[in-house]
């Protein structure tokens, strides 16, 4: 493997492809143009990681406007903290680290809510009931925060195990059992085949 | 694992157009706001400001979201108000306020006395009383000061409110609802726990009042006769509650609902939160405070269908204790951080007005100045 090849491998991936040198140096250009007060270079951001930082949030809150919030309110915190971020750092795993905690923060406090009584006010999520990815989108949902947020890490941001444990400030061997965990309850909906 | 990841990534996101749509304006809005960190010494705020709309048109034009300057235009701060000491109100009546050293009653030409070491205080239906709490203590003062009676409760006393017959005053002690009657007899536990939110009277000689409890349950509570219903569930993050034309109404951060019609709601818009809301003398009308990033808007909404109006002004940083004046025609409250409060007219052109002097007419820090009620025009 050659010094390049490298290089990009070690470098973090989005949307499941491996992400390109330029693609990385173009995010970073991207902050550098949003900090000089370059409103084109904040919208470029906004569109080339809004689709991920929403679905991902959706996936663990698994509510449409709570998932709306949560990626905008992460966007809202990077602004926040654009003059103070790290420009050797990729912009888009910080960005997914903000969704993804508090994607589960607003699911744990929608748990809580759950086990009480009084909450039966709660807006349910709504939906169609046939919709033929709506059995996924049940079993994920049955997972707790926790292991929804793993298997977002893991397979729709394409995290490593490891980028996982310290993104999330968990031991490696906690990721490995959520993971672990939330594929055997899954599997009753993606099948043997797909395991 | 190629399937999870396959579905993952194809999974419908309900609404994901409107939500990317609506948050798109929001960051712009948020972006507008935020001035270049290399320019901050140099730029004047005016220029700061246009400076931000010109790039962020200038994005939105590029990126094809033209359509979508003209609505989030209206998002930008308005220019800082003209300054004023508190010399004298706009509209008839009298302005009841707190600060860090009691309560004032403000006349009409600006003349002001002290009524009391109160916290908070709340006008009588016909502006004849005074509410006033103290640590655990809710008494009650003619307009003069004169202290009428006491009340010593176990837990201290917030958020008292005259009932509209004037025979009734409910006040939270502790984490309960509790009234008492208006000559100070007759106190009674209404609930145990609500949350931390003014009740609101039903305008009517009923003795109906509405509260929250800690679970998030909208009641109705006969005082009387002890018996409750519960209205709406879901509320436990409501930030205000309120009798309008159109019913009992609730506003939580995110939206603001009626009792009479479930589910229908107004929202706030995407990247703002309902901080707080005031009825209109006539019910007719809820003034809504919105909290954006860095900014507030203050907007009008139908009270009898829920429909927003227009805005009255938006302003950096934020406000509390809206208040109506009681001609309708203006709307006060105070941006504590700034020591200071926000004059805002309802009539269309009018410029709000800055309120100055705070700390110097009603004592203590200005930051600490509230307004609490204005009351009955002659």
């Amino acid at each position: 493997m050659g010094a390049f090849d490298a290089s990009v491998r070690a470098l973090p991936r989005l949307h499941g492809e491996p992400v390109s040198a330029a693609r990385v140096r173009d995010d970073a250009a991207l902050v550098r143009a949003a900090r000089r007060g370059q409103a084109e270079a904040w919208g470029e951001l906004f569109e080339r990681h809004w689709p991920m930082a929403l679905r991902a949030a959706y996936l663990i809150v698994h509510d449409t406007a709570t998932a709306e919030d949560v990626a905008q309110e992460a966007f809202l915190a990077a602004l926040g903290a654009l003059d103070r971020f790290d420009r050797r750092r990729p912009f888009a795993p910080w960005l997914h680290r903000i969704v993804v905690n508090r994607a589960i923060d607003h699911a744990r406090a929608r748990a809580r809510r759950s086990e009480r009584p009084e909450a039966e006010g709660a807006e349910p999520a709504a939906g169609p009931a046939a919709r033929p990815d709506d059995a996924l989108l049940g079993a994920v949902a049955a997972l707790p925060p926790e292991q929804r947020a793993v298997v977002v890490l893991r397979y729709l941001l394409d995290w490593t195990p490891g980028e996982i444990a310290r993104g999330l400030a968990l031991p490696r061997g906690t990721v490995n059992s959520r993971l672990r965990r939330a594929l055997d309850s899954l599997g009753d909906e993606l099948g043997e085949a797909g395991r | 694992m190629s399937d999870l990841r396959g579905r993952l990534r194809t999974v419908p996101v309900p609404d994901e157009d409107a939500a990317r749509e609506r948050t798109a304006r929001a960051l712009a809005s948020a972006y507008a706001q935020r001035r270049p960190a290399r320019s901050r010494r140099r730029l004047t705020p005016l220029a700061a400001t246009l400076a931000a709309l010109s790039l962020t048109a200038a994005a939105l034009a590029a990126s094809g979201q033209g359509g979508a300057v003209t609505r989030w235009l209206g998002d930008l701060v308005d220019p800082p108000p003209p300054a004023q000491r508190l010399d004298r109100l706009p509209a008839p009546g009298r302005l009841l306020a707190v600060s860090a050293e009691g309560a004032w009653l403000i006349e009409g030409d600006g003349d002001r006395h002290a009524l009391g070491d109160f916290a908070d205080a709340t006008w009588s239906p016909q502006g004849l009383f005074v509410a006033g709490v103290h640590g655990s203590q809710l008494s009650t003062v003619d307009p003069a000061g004169e202290l009428r009676w006491t009340l010593t409760a176990t837990a201290p006393v917030r958020d008292p409110r005259w009932g509209p017959d004037g025979f009734r005053i409910a006040y939270r002690s502790g984490p309960s609802l509790r009234v008492v009657a208006g000559d100070g007899s007759g106190d009674r536990l209404i609930a145990e726990r609500v949350v931390p939110l003014a009740a609101a009277w039903r305008p009517d000689d009923s003795h109906a009042l509405a509260y929250v409890t800690a679970g998030g349950r909208l009641r109705l509570a006969m005082v009387d006769d002890g018996t409750a219903t519960t209205m709406a569930t879901g509320l436990r993050d409501a930030r205000w509650i309120g009798w309008a034309a159109g019913g009992l109404l609730a506003a939580t951060p995110r939206r603001l609902v009626t009792a009479r019609r479930p589910g229908a709601a107004w929202r706030a818009p995407a990247g703002a939160a309902i901080a707080t809301a005031a009825l209109s003398p006539g019910g007719d009308r809820i003034a809504v405070l919105l909290r954006g990033s860095g900014h507030a808007r203050l907007l009008l909404v139908d009270a009898r269908t829920l429909r927003a109006g227009r805005t009255l002004t938006t302003f950096a940083g934020g406000a509390r204790a809206l208040t109506w004046s009681p001609d309708g025609r203006w709307l006060v409250a105070a941006q504590p951080r700034r020591g200071r409060w926000l004059l805002v007219p309802l009539a269309r052109g009018a410029r709000p007005r800055a309120l100055t002097g705070l700390g110097a007419a009603l004592g203590g820090p200005a930051a600490r100045a509230l307004p609490r009620g204005w009351c009955c025009a002659p």
